[in-house]
């Protein structure tokens, strides 16, 4: 076999199996979303589906009768929240520790990863006594301090690497030209940094729209959202695969379409400890 | 007046400057102390109390004698250990192959592949849990077609149900894997390689001698803070199986859940959580050490500053 030929075998192998990982790790979410547009005779039918036609209806029924119009606001309000905190107290927090220098490096590191390391389910315990005692158990202000803790640490910890990233030249010009510090961070570091800005704020909202432990436990029914109102029709005894397939998909989609428009940052993101609590 | 005191309030001024940082760690650095520091240090207060009674008497460290006496702990302690063994040495060995896969260089559509199969890790673990009981049903699951297992109960049998829960687990873990290994193998440095190959190395042993010995320090890292993420595994369990069947596997955040959420008693669960972080700090020391050497550390500045 020429070398030609040998390299063109090699890449349809490579190229084949890459592909069936791929069918074989997408196939529960193409699953998913396949079930949340069969109806109900369909999707409760053996041997299961591939080929139908595809109906809406579950999505609609998940509104005007699950009434989950409230519980899908609550979670995008838990997940601006979260992201709003995190950025209001982490970008701070990140610019000092990296333009001036406190304390030493792994000392902030073990403060970041000290955080990232408790479960959920440890940190809920007292925080059901505290803020029942705060009375903002069963608010949605609740949850984003419990959600915000590990949103803060992860916002400062990724935007400290993107703020090193640009030279300090740039800020000591903008001082020397008469600009405050606050100034510098608005008009200078601010808008240099925001990819990392797009991405963490990504990020930290990702963190509070897929909590579960802490809404599950703070949240009560009023602030109840989308991960833990899923979780409650998966134990009732008559389950509608269909919209529960549908809640699903609205719960995974915009976190799927985040994750793909910050896919740059992912490893940062990850190894700083986002996307999961 | 006098030029000692000019230097008094020259000195006075620079202390209100010298605390600039401090001014913006500030803020985060307080909501910490409320709402972490402060919740573990009243753990302990919790934990050494009995909170189901009136006045919440202290009781010393009855809760904590009770944790040594205790079977079902030590019956979610096992199984979270089995469960733990067993998802991660799957995913790791998933997420080394397929992280090799990705990094080949006659690979085409690279950059496809790579986005795409991040995607299981981003998704909410209920939605995870949820669409593996719809996979697994036992009459209607598409597994049990798909596979020719024809009324197979995988959540529901205590021979598969751990198995089941660590293949969701697998699934949504395996990519973390992967990424922080593709990102180790990408920053390898080449020269090796065309030195070796010079010399006549074939491909297993460029991997044998080479690109082992070398992702060694990646690899601890990804390991440990793998260890640590399933320790922190909760939602697929609850969504999956809910601890059964007769608590098969029930892992030990489900056994502080129940402890503490559906029997109230929130002293007992204090103790165990207080167990919990201790065990999980004794981890996270270990991989802070293997974090400070270079590779872990490398990980996060190098990705960030490219492009």
């Amino acid at each position: 076999m020429s070398r030609a030929s040998r390299v063109l075998v090699r890449r349809c192998v490579l190229f084949l199996l890459a592909a069936a990982i791929t069918v074989v790790f997408l196939f529960p979410i193409y699953w998913i979303v396949s079930l949340s547009l069969q109806d109900a005779i369909t999707s409760s039918s053996f041997p299961p589906h591939f080929i139908f036609s595809p109906t809406f209806r579950n999505y609609r029924n998940l509104f005007v009768e699950a009434n989950f119009a409230p519980v899908l606001a609550n979670t995008a309000m838990i997940a601006l929240g979260t992201a709003t905190v995190a950025l209001v107290l982490g970008i701070p927090a990140a610019y000092a520790l990296a333009r001036f220098k406190v304390g030493s490096g792994e000392h902030i590191s073990f403060a970041v990863l000290s955080v990232r390391i408790i479960p959920s389910y440890v940190a809920v315990v007292p925080l059901f006594v505290l803020l029942n005692k705060l009375g903002l158990y069963g608010s949605r202000s609740g949850v984003i301090v419990a959600t915000s803790v590990v949103a803060i640490s992860f916002a400062t910890w990724m935007m400290r690497a993107f703020i090193i990233a640009i030279p300090a030249e740039l800020e000591d010009a903008a001082r020397i030209d008469g600009c405050s510090r606050l100034g510098v961070i608005f008009r200078v570091v601010l808008p240099l940094a925001a990819p990392g800005l797009v991405a963490t704020s990504l990020f930290t909202a990702i963190l509070g729209w897929n909590d579960f432990v802490f809404v599950l436990i703070l949240g009560g029914e009023a602030a109840k959202t989308m991960p833990v109102a899923l979780s409650g029709l998966v134990t009732e005894q008559r389950v509608e695969w269909g919209q529960l397939a549908a809640g699903g998909v609205l719960t995974m989609l915009p976190v799927i379409v985040f994750a793909l428009l910050v896919r740059r940052y992912f490893l940062a993101g990850i190894v700083s400890g986002g996307v999961n609590e | 007046m006098t030029p000692a005191a000019g230097v008094v309030s020259r000195r006075g001024a620079r202390r209100i400057r010298i605390p600039e940082p401090w001014l913006y760690l500030g803020p985060a650095l307080l909501w910490f102390l409320m709402f972490s520091v402060f919740p573990l240090v009243y753990t302990i207060n919790m934990s050494l109390r009995d909170w189901g009674s009136a006045d919440q008497p202290f009781v010393g460290l009855a809760n904590y004698a009770e944790m040594i006496s205790d079977p079902s702990l030590y019956q979610s302690l096992r199984t979270t250990a089995i469960f733990a063994l067993g998802a991660i040495s799957l995913s790791f060995a998933l997420g080394v192959a397929i992280a090799l896969l990705l990094a080949n260089d006659d690979l085409v559509c690279k950059a496809f592949f790579r986005s795409i199969l991040i995607l299981p890790y981003v998704i909410s673990d209920v939605v995870v849990g949820i669409s593996f009981r719809l996979m697994f049903h036992p009459i209607l699951g598409v597994m049990n077609y798909v596979l020719g297992t024809r009324g197979w109960d995988w959540f529901g049998s205590p021979n598969l149900a751990l198995t089941s829960i660590i293949l969701a687990v697998v699934w949504h873990l395996t990519p973390f894997f992967t990424i922080i290994l593709l990102a180790g193998l990408l920053s390898l440095p080449k020269e090796p390689y065309e030195a070796a190959r010079i010399d006549g190395a074939g491909s297993w042993r460029l991997f044998r001698h080479l690109t082992l010995p070398m992702m060694r320090p990646v690899c601890q890292v990804v390991l440990l803070m793998g260890v640590i993420d399933v320790v922190k595994v909760f939602a697929i369990v609850f969504t999956t199986t809910d601890g059964g069947p007769a608590r098969l596997t029930e892992v030990v955040g489900m056994y502080v859940f129940r402890t503490g959420f559906r029997y109230y008693r929130l002293d007992y669960a204090s103790a165990m959580a207080l167990g919990v972080v201790v065990a999980v700090a004794i981890l996270a020391f270990l991989a802070m050490r293997a974090l400070s050497e270079r590779a872990g550390a490398a990980l996060v500045p190098s990705e960030v500053g490219r492009r």
